[in-house]
């Protein structure tokens, strides 16, 4: 069988960043097309975090995006790695 | 919007013309005097030297009643009394000279006015600001050869120079005279500090800095004042460098008249990008200068599909 989507449904449950910046960091997991989204709890940023922080989720799609942003004046975000922990739960969606 | 300073350099004469009294000079003794064509009732000075010769004894004695002045670009002679306001006589120069032929002497005496002693001669002689006293011109001659022979040669040519006097204008907005400041729409006003006559209806052009030309018709022009309206079109709230276009009467070229400050509104605008700055400025609409800082919209990363 070939490696590769296969249509299964993924279930994203934690996701963990190595972020700095300032203001709130912001995630979203969301489905294909952005149907169904879910909004991760905020991470507080700073220059020097010290630490990657992770938070939980609970999202389940078949292909899975993360978006991160900020949206308020002034915040900025410096982003160098991030983990997202995912399994599959069901084989397919049918019809 | 503050006091402005306008200043043209003295110009030279474009034409001038003299009035003798009487038409051909006071002549006595040989009454055969032949004067040719330089001494006549009216005679252009600016083109050189004129010449008259005579043959006579006794003398010729002529009085530069009036002037007649061409200012820049112009085809109609102006009296020296009639200058228009502002215009100031900086120097006229009266020379003469003479040749002397064979059958004859000659004396020249140049008067400042009626009664005074002459003015030393041959060299050019300088009659500042007494068009009004009659200046008087006497060549006296004493010839010896046979009539018909010519025997003196006079010369003489007039030459000077005018200035515009500086003027202290206003510039004032009519629209809001409180406001504070400039808007495009607004109503301008330039007029002199003491409301007299000045040039404003000789302005054929206003320019604003770069290159806002605003044409006549304008909604005012008269000698006393001129009323513009700024064009939409000026793209810059710096101060804005205001000169003035002539019609050659007063001065051609253009001249500067100062700056105003000019607020434009709702314009569009150059983006700078600034180091390590993470919020845009916009300037506020309402025509004050000021400006409020947003925030850039939601920058944002996006990860590609996790599955596959």
């Amino acid at each position: 069988m070939a490696k590769g989507f296969n249509g299964e449904l993924l279930h994203a449950g934690f996701v963990r960043a190595r972020v700095s910046g300032s203001g709130t960091f912001r995630m979203t997991l969301a489905s294909l097309d952005d149907v169904t989204s879910e909004t991760l709890p905020t991470i507080s940023m700073s220059s020097t975090p010290g630490n990657e922080p992770g938070v939980l989720g609970g999202f389940i799609s078949q292909k899975i995006s993360l978006k991160v942003e900020v949206n308020a004046i002034d915040e900025w975000f410096n982003v160098s790695k991030l983990t997202i922990f995912i399994r599959p739960v069901a084989t397919g969606l049918p019809q | 919007m503050g006091t402005i300073r306008i200043g043209v350099t003295p110009r030279s004469w474009s034409g001038i013309e003299a009035y003798t009294t009487p038409a051909l000079g006071t002549v006595i003794g040989n009454p055969s005097v032949d004067i040719l064509n330089s001494i006549i009732n009216k005679f252009p000075l600016n083109s050189g030297w004129n010449i008259a010769s005579t043959f006579l004894n006794g003398y010729i004695e002529f009085i530069i009643d009036t002037l007649g002045i061409y200012l820049d670009g112009s085809g109609t002679p102006i009296d020296e009394n009639s200058l228009p306001t502002g215009f100031n006589f900086q120097t006229l120069n009266y020379e003469s000279s003479y040749a002397v032929g064979t059958n004859g002497s000659i004396t020249l005496n140049v008067y400042p006015n009626l009664g005074a002693s002459p003015l030393s001669f041959p060299t050019p002689i300088t009659l500042n600001g007494v068009f009004n006293s009659l200046p008087r011109v006497v060549w006296t001659t004493d010839h010896t050869g046979n009539p018909g022979t010519q025997d003196q040669l006079f010369y003489h040519q007039m030459t000077g120079t005018y200035q515009r006097l500086s003027t202290q204008w206003v510039i004032e907005n009519l629209t809001d005279p409180t406001r504070g400041y400039n808007k495009p729409g607004d109503q301008m006003q330039m007029r002199n500090s003491d409301n007299s006559d000045s040039i404003f209806d000789e302005i054929t052009q206003i320019n604003l800095f770069p290159n806002i030309r605003i044409l006549p018709p304008y909604i005012t022009q008269t000698k006393k004042k001129i009323i513009f309206i700024i064009p939409d079109d000026v793209i810059t709230d710096d101060d804005v460098i205001i000169t003035i276009t002539g019609n050659g009467t007063s001065f051609s070229g253009d001249a500067l008249v100062g700056s105003i400050d000019i607020v434009v509104p709702n314009r569009s605008g150059v983006y700078r990008i600034i180091s390590n700055q993470r919020h845009d400025s916009l300037y506020i609409g309402n025509g004050t200068n000021t400006t409020e800082n947003v925030v850039i919209p939601n920058p944002f990363g996006k990860t590609g599909f996790l599955g596959g």
